[in-house]
């Protein structure tokens, strides 16, 4: 059997694709031959670099791959091939785009590329004679997918085709199935036993039906076998990207990225066991948290480091495993290597956890900090309060960690009275990492928002964006799809103006603000004031009394605990209040919920734009 | 970067350990002079090279001009002043230069990395297998002496670009990338 592997776009430039990496290696532990690999998202890229005579290319891909997802612009280009309609979902983006002032310019030029691509990379594809061609689909995967797997199926209707992926899971696996019948086969889940036993299966060793997670059809019809149970670390292997790093060494997007490793340590989320976010639906049927042996993951760390020569590394693991600042960073940063690393992390690190990572060479961190409001936090379940996320970015900022996080806002019940105390202190955190931006809340598939219409979002459809993307109705897209538009809950839109405006420039002032201790002894603290919006000063916290409060704050306390734990020096509650007072009125701590954290850092990272 | 107030410390204590002043604004109390000779450059530059990859936000003036091309140190900390007029502009065009982690190296498993993205010339990016160990010991050589079985590795450095000579010494231009700026991926 001769397998062809495919990821379209949107798959990014610069890393390799995981699923292609891991099945690859199941394949080949299974005795058969190596999958050929077909990494369409390289080969648009460089279709459009040269039909573009290099006015498109991996620039403005990546600005399509990474900004287009939650208005489905990706898989706008390709809508139109994929219904072989040219003028398909134009109009409706364009009704679309104008209603929210998006800029469609770009993925307009692009599409007129789309399907002279799709007919090549069809092409291409069957030039490797497969007999199985598989495709990945994640995010904006699914219209360049399915619009290449409809052309190839025109040109040879007897290569069966199979796909899998993060947009093939659960309902969505097995509508897809259902709505486009030239996909012959689709695996639902992961794809690790599953893949193999599908193989099993077309060389006749066992029944498509014992399959797990398959969708399949015969002269009965459609079927949808039962998904497995979730793969045990020990079946995850060792991801093979030998033949991706080989072609985007010789390709003109090499030009363009610096290559990157990626890396699964676990999978699952073991929060989310215990207390799913409600608005997350990240880890669909997967929840179950799964992690590798530490020396697992330094095994293939170092293994990939090497063969590839590639010093960074992506870890797509939706929470990084606790042990691992105990049992796995260590053991990386012994090795010495001027890594860099990103991790996704519970949001309430302590400091020695931040510098277990920063010396293990994870450089950036993307810790679900979500919002900075309590109230807010509480109906995510997220637990953490706004006073410990501010904590977490402080000490992240000192540590020169790259923090990646976003403000949510939209659930049920929230109020404009939740937010007043803490928009009004966000000026006084502009030289800690910024959100991206703010942004309301979708309706996820698997989020307990989705799966519990009681929680306060009763009303749901697909979300609009799949108007210009999928010629079907809303019956046969709501089982297929992973964004839900529903009533707009808490913050209206006017009421998140504000929020919308500090945040814009939170992001503005942040490179040009420093809030730092230029020197502390046990009788006084200097901190250099250097923030925007705020007068250049140097503000001095003197006394020894005053000065270990100000050591006791870093910690994050309520005034009351505060002052039972300096009342040996002299304090009285009064004059701790006072005192937080002042502090409160130089912007030098913020507060929640009777909650109180100092907000200077003992260093500054290099700020480079 | 925002200016801080600097702590004035000694050449020989920046020198000695500059680890020990990660992240932390401080001041010589000499302007460091240049143009006496290529040997003296070469330590003048070599300790700037382990300021930057340290990330030491040191305020420093400059007399004199390094006997060098500019575009061999660019990447280095520049001064924030300089003595006389021609120091003055030579800071401003040191300092137009300059942007952090424009040139560095980075560690790896029998391999050293290099990028170099300084501005006027093409970028680029080079992996060193062969003799790997050998350029990482010159390139943290305290004093830049080069073993004599390094002659060869000397010479393909100096005409890759890698690598500035004079007196018998030798400097490794790009510096170890020690610390990861916000965002991360800037460099």
């Amino acid at each position: 059997m001769t397998i062809c592997l495919a990821a379209m776009p949107w798959q990014s430039l610069d890393c390799p694709s995981l699923p292609i990496g891991l099945l690859k290696a199941v394949t080949v532990a299974t005795g058969r031959p190596e999958p050929l690999t077909y990494h369409g998202g390289i080969r648009w890229a460089e279709y459009l670099l040269d039909a573009t005579d290099g006015e498109l290319g991996p620039p403005e891909y990546t600005e399509v791959a990474e900004e287009g997802l939650f208005h489905g612009l990706g898989d706008w280009v390709f809508a139109g091939v994929l219904h072989d309609d040219d003028s398909f979902g134009v109009t409706q983006l364009r009704r679309y785009a104008d209603e929210r002032g998006l800029d469609i310019d770009r993925v307009t030029r692009m599409r007129a590329h789309a399907a002279d691509f799709v007919e090549v990379a069809a092409r291409e594809i069957l030039a490797t004679e497969p007999t199985l061609i598989g495709f990945t689909t994640t995010f904006m995967q699914n219209a360049p997918s399915l619009a290449t797997a409809r052309r190839i199926k025109e040109l040879d209707p007897r290569v069966p085709i199979v796909f899998g992926g993060g947009n093939c899971d659960g309902a969505m696996g097995s509508a897809l199935h259902e709505n486009f019948p030239f996909v012959d086969y689709v695996v639902r889940g992961e794809g690790e036993i599953a893949f193999p036993a599908l193989l099993d299966a077309l060389d006749g060793r066992t029944d498509l039906a014992a399959v797990p997670g398959l969708s399949w059809r015969d002269a009965q019809g459609r079927h949808d076998n039962r998904q497995g149970t979730l793969v045990p670390p020990a079946l995850m292997p060792v991801p093979d990207y030998d033949d991706w790093f080989l072609l985007i060494a010789e390709s003109p997007v090499g030009e363009y990225v610096e290559p990157k490793l990626v890396l699964e340590s676990a999978r699952g989320c073991w929060w989310g066991e215990k207390h799913h976010c409600t608005f997350c639906g990240l880890n669909g049927t997967g929840m179950q948290f799964r992690a590798k042996a530490p020396e697992t993951v330094i095994a293939e760390l170092t293994s990939l480091v090497r063969r590839h020569q590639t010093l960074d590394a992506i870890m797509v693991d939706n929470i990084i495993d606790n042990r691992y600042f105990r049992d796995l960073l260590p053991s990386v940063a012994a090795l010495d290597w001027d890594l860099r690393i990103h991790y996704e992390v519970k949001s309430n690190l302590r400091p020695d956890e931040i510098a277990v990572l920063r010396q293990a060479g994870v450089t950036h961190v993307q810790p679900g900090i979500e919002s900075l409001v309590s109230p807010v936090l509480k109906l995510m379940d997220k637990g953490v309060t706004g006073v410990r996320n501010v904590r977490t970015l402080r000490d992240c900022e000192a540590a020169a960690l790259t923090v990646s996080w976003n403000w949510l806002y939209g659930f049920p019940t929230e109020s404009t009275t939740d937010y007043d105390a803490v928009l009004r202190q966000l000026p006084a955190l502009v030289h800690l990492q910024p959100p991206a931006s703010a942004a309301r809340i979708l309706l996820e598939r698997f989020s307990p928002y989705f799966e519990n219409p009681l929680l306060g979002f009763p009303n749901r459809q697909p979300a609009k964006l799949y108007e210009h993307v999928y010629a079907l109705g809303q019956d046969r897209l709501t089982d297929m799809v992973y964004l839900f538009d529903t009533d707009p809950a808490g913050l209206s839109d006017a009421d998140a103006e504000g929020l919308h405006k500090l945040i814009e420039v939170w992001i503005d002032a942040y490179p040009s603000s420093s809030l730092q201790i230029l020197r502390a002894d046990d009788e006084e603290i200097v901190i250099e004031d250097r923030r925007v919006g705020w007068p250049d000063q140097d503000h001095r916290i003197t006394g020894a009394g005053f000065v270990a409060a100000y050591r006791e704050l870093e910690n994050g306390r309520t005034a009351k605990a505060l002052a039972a734990r300096v009342a040996e020096w002299g304090l009285t509650a009064d004059q701790v209040v006072d005192w937080l007072g002042k502090l409160a009125g130089d912007g030098l701590v913020f507060t929640e919920q009777g909650h109180w954290i100092t907000l200077a850092t003992p260093t500054e990272p290099l700020k480079v734009s | 970067m925002t200016t801080a107030t600097s702590a004035v410390i000694s050449f020989d204590a920046l020198r000695d350990d500059p680890a020990a002043y990660r992240l932390h604004a401080v001041e010589l109390p000499e302007p460091l002079r240049f143009g006496q000779s290529p040997a003296q450059d070469l330590d003048l530059l070599r300790m700037l090279r382990a300021v930057t990859s340290h990330a030491v936000r040191l305020r420093w003036t400059l007399r004199g001009q390094p006997s060098f091309p500019l575009h061999t140190y660019s990447h280095l900390l520049p001064p924030c002043l300089g003595v006389e007029f021609d120091d003055v502009a030579h800071t401003v065009a040191w300092a137009r230069d300059y942007r952090y982690g424009s040139f560095y190296y980075r560690r790896g498993p029998g391999l050293v990395t290099i990028k170099d993205v300084r501005p006027g010339q093409p970028a680029s990016r080079m992996v060193i297998e062969d003799g790997a160990d050998r350029f990482e010991r010159l390139a943290e050589s305290v004093d830049g002496r080069p073993e004599a079985v390094d002659a060869e590795l000397v010479a393909d450095a100096v005409e890759a670009g890698l690598a500035v000579e004079a007196a018998g010494r030798t400097l490794v231009l790009p510096f170890r990338m020690r610390h990861w700026p916000v965002p991360y991926l800037a460099v």
